[in-house]
């Protein structure tokens, strides 16, 4: 009897938890366009984050270059997937290519220091005739350099009372990711548009506490990254695949 | 198993409710709000008969009395520079000159004490901001300073004309939302927004003879031009079950619509002239065009409200716009309708097309426009029309 009330109360937490976990919200894109898109079949799109924080990070614990292959290389291939994602099941066909393999093939000469991985200085490289012949020739047809932000604040004490003489106490957080998506169309050498997106939630754990007896911590995240990735890449692919005009 | 100590206190709760016969006050609480609004809504239509005369002065003066003493106020935001307060009245007069220049109105500034005319009916509007009532206010140390600047706009000694006096304070918020502006920009703005309130709140707008909306009415603007295409969606339950990316605020829902490309249609100035007017009115009116807005949507908590405005055009001579291009795919857009013409030869206009008929009843443009503290002065700039494109990718809803 006493074991399936802590059961019960431990999966009451849980249930909690999972609640706020899914509190975390993916607002909506914001679109600034300066030039069409209207992505053509057999197409690629080639999204690289630019996150160079990280760099300094790496440098003291490793010692090696910050080249996107070894610092950013799983969250661009996340990144890309959020896009891939979004055109499955749409009537063109369209590649997306991750930005560390994006970068190696063809910015490496150019910005072998991952601290000039900038979105000014790589725009002014995606300018340059001789990339973009090569990067039409590889019918590469937009870029997509995404900022990303994350920032963890408020961070508090929570204490909550349940019902049947359960509390608990824990600790929480609120999470904001901030993204930048800009689009450089390779045809028409310009910047297409800048998307942006903000994306608030909770994360943090709870020690659920029965009268006086305390049960396993329970972490939760409201995945704020995550829906924040999933929301950009469907607006990303909704903004290459439309026919939308500037309208001013 | 014994009841938890929760449900004993809840029980306890229940009987001492029970007791005190809270129900009872609850139901002749919830009676008396009902018959507050009740009693509101009569005072909306007589409010609104200030707006339904024609009224055509011959000239429009405006007297500033800025107090010297405002000058010396500087207020520090967290990013900005120190807010100068010597700008107010440079600052509202070019943004009076501007707007009412942009509206067909020829106005002059004058000093305080100049004598009427015979025979010549002047809209004087006096317009004073006295330093002893400005007040600022830290929200947290170091987050900026809010602060609020009380105008008084009076024209009861005017030449014949409409008498009518209120005060407005004007916010200058230098805290979170303002952190990425100057002072002078955030001053310009705040007093730009408040001109184009004064203009139109004493001279150009008009409303029809119109009528309480009866419950269930399909009415959305009910004093202005009414959306056609998109059409509008609205209700309490709808906006509640919408999701917060699907509805706007105050019973307010997003319309979905099947194209990026919609020509936007609605109702024309003779539609209200004829539906709620004597016929006779019409003949004095003239130079009709209308004014159109389409802006972005942003979230903010509860809904969706307008965001920044993507497109303006003016002078449209017919109730209908077809945009120069497709709109993005996916996206949520608020719009909103003016019809501005000639009345008696005055120029007038009517009140932005937005979601009047809200749940809980009417909302007063004009209420808002003046300052008024009351519940149902809701900014009408949140509600206007919405509506949100299909996906270009061929996902059903989007995505969502």
């Amino acid at each position: 009897m006493r074991c399936r009330r802590l059961h019960s109360w431990a999966v009451l937490l849980a249930s909690a938890a999972l609640l706020i976990a899914g509190c975390a919200t993916a607002p909506p894109v914001s679109i600034t366009r300066t030039a069409p898109t209207g992505i053509q079949d057999d197409s690629k799109v080639a999204v690289m984050l630019l996150f160079h924080e990280r760099c300094a990070e790496h440098r003291e614990r490793t010692g090696d270059n910050c080249a996107p292959s070894t610092v950013t290389g799983r969250m661009n291939d996340e990144v890309a997937t959020c896009l891939r994602n979004a055109l499955q099941g749409a009537p063109r066909r369209v590649d997306v290519i991750p930005g560390h393999q994006f970068h190696t093939q063809f910015l490496t000469r150019y910005q072998a220091d991952y601290e000039t991985l900038s979105a000014h200085s790589t725009l002014a490289l995606l300018a340059r005739h001789d990339l973009r012949g090569e990067l039409l020739q590889a019918r590469i047809g937009f870029v997509v350099l995404l900022h990303i932000e994350t920032r963890e604040h408020d961070r508090r004490t929570s204490f909550d009372v349940g019902e049947k003489g359960g509390w608990g106490v824990g600790r929480r957080s609120k999470r904001t990711t901030h993204i930048v998506a800009t689009v450089w169309s390779t045809e028409q050498s310009v910047e297409a548009g800048v998307l942006t997106q903000r994306g608030e939630g909770l994360s943090g754990w709870v020690v659920p506490v029965l009268l006086v007896i305390p049960l396993p911590p329970i972490p939760y995240s409201s995945g704020t990254e995550s829906k924040a990735c999933r929301a950009m890449g469907n607006a990303l692919a909704e903004f290459l695949y439309s026919d939308a005009k500037p309208l001013r | 198993m014994a009841a938890g100590p929760l449900a004993s206190y809840n029980g306890a709760l229940t009987a001492v409710f029970l007791r005190r016969g809270c129900c009872t006050t609850g139901v002749v609480g919830i009676l008396l709000l009902w018959l507050s609004v009740a009693a509101s809504a009569a005072d909306l239509v007589a409010e609104s008969r200030r707006y339904q005369q024609a009224w055509s002065p011959d000239k429009v003066e405006f007297v500033l009395a800025i107090d010297p003493a405002v000058t010396h106020v500087k207020a520090a935001g967290a990013r900005s520079a120190d807010l100068d307060l010597a700008t107010v009245a440079a600052a509202i007069r070019d943004s009076l000159s501007t707007y009412a220049s942009a509206v067909g109105l020829p106005i002059s500034f004058i000093h305080s004490g100049a004598p009427c005319v015979d025979g010549i009916v002047t809209a004087r509007i006096v317009i004073t901001a006295p330093a002893s009532e400005l007040g600022a206010m830290e929200r947290k140390p170091g987050a900026g300073t809010s602060v609020m600047l009380p105008i008084n706009v009076r024209s009861a000694d005017d030449c014949g004309y409409r008498r009518d006096a209120y005060t407005k304070a004007v916010a200058l918020d230098l805290s979170d939302g303002a952190r990425y502006e100057t002072g002078e920009v955030v001053l310009a703005q705040a007093i730009a927004a408040f001109s184009r309130d004064l203009v139109d709140e004493v001279l150009l707008v008009w409303h029809p003879d119109w009528r309480l909306p009866e419950p269930g009415s399909r009415a959305f603007a009910v004093f202005s031009v009414e959306p056609l295409n998109p059409s509008a969606t609205m209700g309490f339950l709808k906006g509640l079950f919408s999701g917060s990316s699907r509805r706007g605020l105050n019973g307010l829902a997003v319309t979905r619509i099947e194209t990026a490309e919609p020509e936007f249609r609605w109702s024309s100035l003779d539609d209200l002239f004829s539906a709620q007017r004597p016929s006779d009115s019409g003949q004095r009116i003239s130079d009709v065009t209308y004014d159109f807005r389409l802006y972005t949507a942003r979230e903010m908590g509860l809904g969706l409200i307008p965001g920044t405005l993507l497109l303006e055009r003016t002078r449209l001579v017919h109730p209908a716009l077809q945009l120069p291009a497709p709109l993005e795919a996916c996206q949520t857009y608020f719009w909103t309708v003016r019809a501005r013409f000639r009345l008696a030869g005055f120029p007038r206009a009517t009140e932005w097309m937005s979601l009047h008929n809200a749940s809980g009843g009417v909302v007063a443009p004009w209420r808002f426009r003046r300052g008024e503290s009351v519940w149902n002065a809701w900014n009408p700039a949140l509600t206007y029309a919405a509506f949100a494109t299909p996906s270009a990718t061929g996902r059903k809803d989007c995505g969502r």
